[in-house]
């Protein structure tokens, strides 16, 4: 059966250490190498991929015009599949029929906006102006030509919102902290939904395989192929660090900005 | 109706065409005619190749929606139907990229997603995936003196008997407005190549465009590494230059225009005649001299 199964999340919500507990885990609890390359290469916001599958290049067309051909993009692609993939996906929900199943991580914005001031070298405040812009696109090229294909992410409560939506398929929510918390738990509940069995002794080996600290040791002994600004990749993955990193104006306008999609995952008190 | 000269041909075409020299060739008969007028429309029994492409039994229309429709035909006859004023350069961009893909292939010829330079009368091409920096190096190489034969697009020639010949498009280079602007070439008052985007349209002087057909010397496949592992140069050899089908422009239209013969008969061809060489290059413009000068020096390179 061919489709696709997406790994789905707002960036810097764990979907890294999703994938890799994945691939570990499909390897029956294996080592993984965090710079072990996708099995066959085929990158879903690869412009070579969008441009021979539509017979025109992306650099010539516009926003509106590459997001509207990239389902068909996908579409053939995973049709000429006999196996079903996984893909990982920072990019809004689409209804796309060839969906088999999604997880969605989703992590605390507070959190989230310190991942990501880090990662994209940015300041937290700028961070918190990404995540707060409606309908954002990132990678988008207007001056120049940005490697990779423009991705929707939507704002980071558009992002959730469009996942929490009900689906022709499967989605699966569960989160970075639940993932910190009890790894083994997150892990099983989320492997039906992409169409695995649960092997508990694969699953505690996965979870042992992919400790932070093993990953990050990856890191800094290797680097890492999808790090891109100055610093680590892999961080410090804290649970609630916004408490001491955020101030008070930067966590008000967090919450301002995403306070009801936050309390509807419990980031929030009801009342807050 | 005014007369051009494309990779050798004489095309006659209705709908202006800015980027192309006028004709000076004899009085034969148009080797290509462009018509304004109706395409026909899409034939829903028949399999499309992409939401933009349909290939049809007597042509292949090309449909960008809110830009124009085109009608290729035989290699022989381009219709378009403009959305946008018959002038917007929206236009032009598709009707010299993906529409004179499909023409040289049903002309028999290979079209190489490639620039190419005129390096003491013979042709370096500067391939590579979409943003690895094949127009950027080009005009650099303008800058410093060189002729191009065509940018992004050009045609090989491969006749039976005959050797390889790289057919020269027009005198223009697509830049964005970074590279532009790192190149120092002014960019006020250039056409862009679509209303939304600062990608545009920069013409080449008389001085730097080679309007001859030269055999090509030097494949060079680029691309981006964040931080380009030494040394940044490896010679593919064999079944691994040969099986680069990404120096074919759109290798998938290609093969479902039914041309899998030319394109492993041209590739065959190509890995046997030209040095083939990955380039691996950094992001940074500011590296832009050093990379001439390597890809220059390749030229010097022992051959064999």
């Amino acid at each position: 059966m061919s489709g696709i199964y997406w790994l789905a999340s707002y960036p810097k919500s764990g979907n890294t250490w999703l994938r890799l507990l994945l691939r570990s885990y499909a390897a029956g609890g294996a080592a993984v190498d965090i710079n072990g390359t996708a099995p066959d290469g085929w990158s879903i916001n690869g412009r070579t991929q969008f441009d021979e599958s539509i017979g025109l290049a992306a650099s010539d067309l516009t926003d509106a015009e590459i997001l509207a051909w990239w389902p068909s993009v996908l579409q053939k692609w995973a049709q000429a599949r006999t196996e079903p993939a996984y893909l990982k996906t920072h990019t809004m929900c689409r209804p796309f029929d060839f969906t088999l199943g999604v997880v969605y991580l989703v992590r605390d914005p507070r959190d989230v906006a310190l991942s990501l001031a880090r990662h994209t070298d940015r300041s937290i405040d700028a961070a918190i102006t990404i995540m707060g812009t409606q309908d954002k696109i990132m990678d988008r090229s207007r001056y120049r030509l940005q490697p990779g294909l423009l991705q929707s992410w939507g704002s980071w409560s558009q992002n959730v919102e469009s996942y929490l939506a009900p689906a022709p398929f499967p989605v699966h929510i569960v989160s970075y902290e639940a993932m910190r918390a009890d790894s083994a738990a997150a892990l099983s509940g989320l492997l039906p939904v992409l169409g695995f069995q649960v092997d508990h002794a694969a699953v505690k080996a996965a979870v042992a395989a992919t400790a932070l600290e093993t990953l990050r040791g990856q890191e800094a002994a290797k680097g890492f192929v999808e790090a891109v600004g100055p610093h680590r990749f892999f961080g410090e993955g804290r649970v609630e660090g916004w408490r001491d990193r955020l101030t008070p104006a930067q966590r008000a306008r967090i919450e301002a900005d995403h306070g009801r999609v936050m309390a509807r995952l419990g980031y929030l008190d009801a009342d807050y | 109706m005014s007369d051009y000269h494309l990779f050798g041909w004489r095309v006659q075409s209705a709908l202006p065409l800015s980027e192309l020299l006028p004709w000076r060739g004899d009085a034969r008969a148009p080797d290509l005619v462009v018509e304004i007028g109706a395409v026909p429309p899409m034939d829903p029994h028949l399999p499309s190749f992409s939401p933009a492409v349909q290939i049809c039994p007597t042509g292949v229309r090309v449909a960008m929606p809110a830009v124009a429709s085109y009608w290729v035909e035989a290699g022989r006859r381009v219709i378009v139907q403009p959305i946008l004023p018959e002038d917007a350069a929206d236009i032009r961009v598709f009707l010299l990229g993906t529409v004179l893909a499909i023409l040289c292939f049903q002309r028999g010829l290979l079209p190489m997603h490639a620039s190419a330079v005129d390096i003491d009368g013979r042709v370096l091409l500067l391939s590579g995936v979409s943003g690895a920096g094949k127009s950027t190096l080009a005009a650099a190489f303008s800058a410093r003196g060189y002729r191009l034969l065509s940018d992004d697009l050009c045609a090989l020639e491969v006749r039976e008997g005959h050797p390889l010949m790289v057919l020269p498009a027009f005198p223009r280079v697509k830049l964005w407005r970074d590279s532009a602007l790192h190149l120092q070439v002014p960019i006020d008052g250039l056409e862009r190549i679509r209303e939304e985007l600062e990608k545009y349209n920069v013409p080449l002087v008389e001085a730097r465009f080679q309007p001859d057909a030269l055999p090509p010397a030097q494949i060079v496949f680029l691309r981006t590494e964040r931080a380009p592992e030494r040394p940044p140069l490896r010679r593919l050899i064999g079944v691994e230059a040969l099986r680069r089908y990404d120096l074919v422009h759109r290798w998938r239209l290609g093969l479902a225009l039914g041309c899998q013969a030319l394109i492993f008969k041209a590739m065959a061809r190509l890995a046997d005649a030209v040095p083939v060489v990955e380039v691996a290059r950094s992001e940074d413009l500011a590296d832009l001299p050093a990379l001439v000068d390597m890809v220059r020096a390749l030229g010097e390179m022992p051959r064999g």
